[in-house]
């Protein structure tokens, strides 16, 4: 049986502080004074360069088994995803947001691929993957929602939309669109 | 693995695991044994492949757990920074209530 080695990446010290300081501003009444801290600290690039490094790292090892043909069109597969969701002219952390869909998307994918093979020892991974995808959706509704009043979500059968700006176009045009 | 020679001729065994003991069960020569040989052989790279697929989605999942560490992290920041605050872990924004109501 192969050995069980998992390599850990490296934690870089900026987005280690900010974890740390969200854990300690995180309450109901957050000090003002840390929260221009961590305000800060959020804007760090190293921060963003830490999660841009460990998504490229995530997307490598998930596409390390596809043939070179095959990955660059699932990459193409993912820009298109992140484009339904509004990636080009979403703020930055709605961008980090939509990628962190659009990677749990990519595991998922491969995830059910091996469980739809018939191995079971990866039903708990294929739950794993489904969690962590809708969770990933969650967050960026939930910022959506309190960033941005005027989003509406509009649930249509299976598929979800958020229409951003409707809440400030005529009633006579939200209801059009809506009998649509 | 499996074969072994005895006066030129060679017979397939299979091996397994009883406690600390490792016995050998005969299964025979000729094209039968070459055949279970051959399944056998298969059923094991097949295993290994199984095996180093979910070596590989573990080395997955430590990156994916450490990007929604941060993820999270920013987002809460994100929320923090613009007036927000949790509430029984829901975000709610921070209100001014009564009493600096009344001072304004």
């Amino acid at each position: 049986m192969a050995k069980r080695t998992v390599r850990k990446p490296k934690s870089k010290p900026a987005a280690e502080k900010l974890v740390k300081l969200v854990r300690q501003v995180n309450t109901e009444q957050p000090p003002k004074r840390e929260v221009a801290v961590l305000d800060q600290q959020r804007q760090n690039p190293e921060v963003w360069r830490a999660v841009s490094d460990l998504r490229e790292l995530a997307h490598t090892a998930i596409l390390k088994p596809f043939a070179p043909a095959a990955r660059t069109a699932i990459r193409q597969r993912l820009e298109a995803l992140q484009e339904t969701l509004g990636y080009a002219e979403s703020p930055a952390i709605e961008r980090l947001l939509i990628e962190q869909i659009s990677t749990s998307w990519l595991h998922l994918q491969l995830v059910q691929v091996v469980y739809a093979n018939g191995d079971a020892r990866w039903e708990k991974r294929l739950t794993a993957a489904q969690g962590r995808y809708l969770k990933a959706i969650e967050k960026l509704a939930q910022v959506r929602r309190r960033l941005r009043p005027d989003t509406v979500q509009v649930n249509i059968g299976a598929p979800q939309m958020n229409v951003a700006g409707m809440l400030n176009a005529p009633r006579k045009t939200r209801n059009q669109k809506k009998s649509k | 693995m499996g074969w072994e020679d005895h006066r030129g001729k060679r017979y397939y065994y299979r091996k397994r695991r009883v406690g600390k003991r490792v016995v050998s069960d005969y299964i025979g020569a000729g094209p039968y044994a070459e055949q279970v040989a051959a399944n056998a052989a298969r059923a094991q790279a097949q295993r290994a492949k199984a095996q180093a697929r979910l070596t590989a989605d573990r080395e997955v999942e430590v990156i994916l757990r450490k990007l929604d560490r941060l993820a999270a992290a920013l987002t809460r920041a994100t929320l923090l920074a613009e007036g927000y605050h949790t509430h029984r872990g829901e975000w709610r924004k921070q209100r001014h209530g009564q009493k600096n109501r009344a001072k304004a």
